[in-house]
C-alpha cells in the first residue's frame, strides 16, 4: 500500500513536471507565434497590398499621360504664346514630373521592381523631352560675367581677416598628402582625370561677376577657389558644392539637396537648402532657408539670419523645393565640434542691425549681367 | 530536445542581421535608411552621433545601425563594429573631390578585425545626378581591386531619391549574409 502510495506519488510528481514541462513549452512556442504573428502584420502593413501597387500604377499612368499631352500642345502653340507664358507652363510641368518622380520614389519600397524602372525610365523620359522642349521654345541663358569694374561695392562681412585670404593657386599640386581641410586643392588635382564634364562649375575665377539663370529641371553647381567674386543663381540647384573661396558674395535660389560648404573665409552666402553642411569656415555670415538643423565642423566665427534674396519666380521655385515655410531652423546650428548643452562659441545669430536687406536679384540683369 | 535548444531554434528563427551604414557625410546614408523603410525624407538632419532602425525585409529582421560620417565622427565608428554582419559604405558619386578621402577610410575600415567576416555592399549613391561618377569608375577610384580575396562584396549604383537600385543591394546582402549564418535554417 505504502508503497502503491510512493508509487502514486511519485507518478504524480512526474506528471506534474511533464505537464510544468509542456506548459513552458507551449508558452514559448505561443510568445514564438505571437512574435511572429506581430512581424508577419507589420510586414503585410509595409510590404503593401497588391491594391495599392494598382492605385500606384493608374494615378502614376494618368499623370504621366497629361503631362505628354501638355508637351505636345506646348510645342505646337510654338509661336502662339509669349515667352513668359511658356516658361510658366514648362516650369508647372517641371513641377509635376518632380512630384511624380517622388511619387515613384515613396512607392519604391512596395513596388515590384519592374514598375519601379519602368515608372521611373518614363520620367527620365519626359525629362528628356521637357529639356530639349524648353531648349526650343526658350532661348537658353548660360553663365555670363563682367569684370568687377562694374559698379556694386562688396557688401560688409564680418570678413576682418578677409584681406588675408589667399586663393590656392590650383597648379600647386603637391600629391594630395596634405589635410583635406587645409588643402581641398591637391586633392581635387589629384582627382582631375575622373572629374565629370557634366557638372557646371564656376572655378577658379577672380574679381567678377556672375548670373546663372534658371533652368526649367535644377541644376547641379560646383563654385570653387573664387576671390572677390558676386555670384547670383536665380532658378533651382538640386545639388550644390562650395570650396576654397575668399571674399565672396553668393546669392543662390532653392537647393533640393544639400549645399556642402567647405574652406570659406570672409564671405556671405545666402542660401536656401534642404541641407547645409559648414566645414573649416572663418568669419562667414550665412542668411539661410532650411529644412534641418545647419551644421558646422572645424568652423569658426560664423554668424546667421534669415535667407535674404529675391528674384522674379522665386516663390514659385521655392515652393517648388519644398522650401517655402520659414521653419526658423537657420538659428538652430548644430557645432559638431562642440557638443554640450551651452552655446558654442563658433557661431551666433547674426544682430539685427547688422543684417543686409533682401538682395534683389532682378537688378543685376538691369546692369546688364546676362547673356554673352 | 532540451530548452536551452529549443529558445537557440527560437532565436535562429528570428534571422537576425546586424548591419553597419558608413562613409563620409553627405554620401546619403540616411536617406537611403529612411527610403527602404518607407519614411518621410525631406526632414533629414546630418546626423550627430547615429540611428538604429529595425526593420523587417523579406524573411529577415535587420538592425540597421546608420552612423554620421562627419570628419569629428569618424573615430567612433569602431565603437559600432562588434557583431556585423553586413558593411554599406555609401558614396556620394558627385562628390569627385572628396573620393580619395573617401577611399582612404574605406581602406582603413576593412582592415578592421571585427569586420573581417562582414560582407560589404558599396553603394555608388546619387546616380540620378548627371554629374555623378558610374559605379565602374567609382570602383576605379576606391581601388576595390586590391580587395581581400575573402570578402564578399558587391558594388552597385542607387539613388536614394529616385529609389533605383537600393532594393537590389539590400537583396544582395542580406542573401549573402543569410546564405553565409543562417545555412541551416
Ligand atoms: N540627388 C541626390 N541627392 C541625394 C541622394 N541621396 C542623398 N541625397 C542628398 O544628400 C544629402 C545628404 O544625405 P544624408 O542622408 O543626410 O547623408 P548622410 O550620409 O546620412 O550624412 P551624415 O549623416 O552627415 O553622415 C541630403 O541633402 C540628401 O537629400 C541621391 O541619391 N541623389
Ligand atoms: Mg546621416
Amino acid at each position: 500500500m505504502a508503497s502503491d502510495n510512493t508509487e502514486e506519488y511519485d507518478k504524480e510528481m512526474l506528471e506534474k513536471k511533464h505537464a510544468e514541462r509542456l506548459e513552458r513549452l507551449a508558452l514559448i512556442n505561443k510568445s514564438r507565434l505571437e512574435e511572429a504573428s506581430i512581424r508577419k502584420s507589420q510586414a503585410a502593413e509595409t510590404s503593401d497590398p497588391r491594391e495599392s501597387v494598382d492605385v500606384f500604377l493608374s494615378a502614376f499612368t494618368q499623370r504621366k499621360e497629361s503631362v505628354e499631352k501638355e508637351l505636345a500642345s506646348a510645342l505646337e502653340k510654338k509661336n502662339a504664346l509669349e515667352q513668359t507664358l511658356i516658361k510658366e507652363h514648362l516650369d508647372s510641368l517641371a513641377l509635376e514630373l518632380s512630384a511624380m518622380e517622388k511619387l515613384v520614389a515613396d512607392a519604391s519600397y512596395f513596388l515590384p521592381a519592374y514598375d519601379v524602372r519602368s515608372s521611373q525610365t518614363a520620367v527620365l523620359k519626359l525629362k528628356d523631352e521637357l529639356a530639349t522642349a524648353s531648349a526650343e521654345l526658350i532661348p537658353k541663358k548660360k553663365f555670363s560675367f563682367r569684370s568687377k569694374a562694374a559698379k556694386k561695392q562688396p557688401i560688409p562681412t564680418t570678413a576682418a581677416d578677409s584681406t588675408t585670404g589667399e586663393i590656392k593657386d590650383e597648379k600647386q599640386n603637391n600629391g594630395g598628402v596634405s589635410s583635406p581641410s587645409t588643402s581641398p586643392v591637391s586633392k581635387e588635382d589629384s582627382m582631375a582625370v575622373q572629374e565629370s564634364n557634366n557638372r557646371e562649375r564656376i572655378q577658379g575665377k577672380q574679381n567678377s561677376v556672375f548670373v546663372r539663370d534658371s533652368d526649367v529641371l535644377g541644376a547641379e553647381l560646383t563654385l570653387s577657389h573664387l576671390k572677390n567674386c558676386r555670384v547670383y543663381l536665380r532658378g533651382r540647384l538640386t545639388t550644390f558644392y562650395i570650396h576654397g573661396l575668399r571674399n565672396c558674395q553668393i546669392f543662390a535660389g532653392p537647393v533640393t539637396g544639400s549645399v556642402f560648404i567647405d574652406d570659406v573665409e570672409g564671405s556671405t552666402l545666402v542660401l536656401a537648402s534642404h541641407q547645409i553642411r559648414i566645414h573649416s569656415t572663418k568669419a562667414t555670415d550665412f542668411y539661410l532657408r532650411v529644412r534641418s538643423r545647419p551644421i558646422v565642423e572645424y568652423t569658426t566665427n560664423v554668424r546667421f539670419a534669415p535667407y535674404a534674396f529675391s528674384y522674379p519666380g522665386m516663390q514659385e521655385d521655392l515652393v517648388a523645393a519644398n522650401l517655402a515655410e520659414e521653419t526658423g531652423l537657420w538659428e538652430k546650428v548644430d557645432d559638431f565640434r562642440w557638443l554640450r548643452a551651452v552655446q558654442s562659441p563658433n557661431w551666433t545669430s547674426l544682430p539685427l542691425k547688422e543684417r543686409i536687406p533682401v538682395e534683389d536679384g532682378s537688378s543685376v540683369q538691369g546692369l546688364g549681367c546676362d547673356g554673352l | 530536445m532540451g530548452l536551452l535548444t529549443i529558445i537557440r531554434k527560437v532565436k535562429r528563427k528570428e534571422k537576425e542581421m546586424r548591419i553597419l551604414m558608413v562613409g563620409l557625410d553627405n554620401a546619403g546614408k540616411t536617406t537611403i535608411v529612411k527610403r527602404i523603410n518607407g519614411e518621410d525624407t525631406s526632414r533629414i538632419s546630418p546626423t550627430l552621433g547615429f540611428n538604429i532602425k529595425t526593420m523587417q525585409f523579406k524573411r529577415y529582421r535587420l538592425n540597421i545601425w546608420d552612423v554620421g560620417g562627419q570628419k569629428t565622427l569618424r573615430s567612433y565608428w569602431r565603437n559600432y563594429y562588434e557583431q556585423t554582419d553586413g558593411l554599406v559604405w555609401v558614396v556620394d558619386s558627385s562628390d569627385t573631390r572628396r573620393l580619395q578621402d573617401c577611399r582612404d577610410e574605406l581602406h582603413g575600415l576593412l582592415k578592421e578585425e571585427k569586420l573581417i567576416g562582414a560582407s560589404l555592399l558599396i553603394f555608388a549613391n546619387k546616380q540620378d545626378l548627371k554629374g555623378s561618377l558610374n559605379p565602374e569608375e567609382i570602383a576605379k577610384v576606391l581601388d576595390l581591386h586590391v580587395m581581400d580575396k575573402d570578402r564578399h562584396w558587391q558594388i552597385l549604383g542607387c539613388s536614394a531619391v529616385t529609389g533605383e537600385g537600393l532594393l537590389d543591394g539590400f537583396n544582395w546582402l542580406v542573401s549573402d549574409i543569410g546564405s553565409r549564418i543562417y545555412m541551416l535554417g
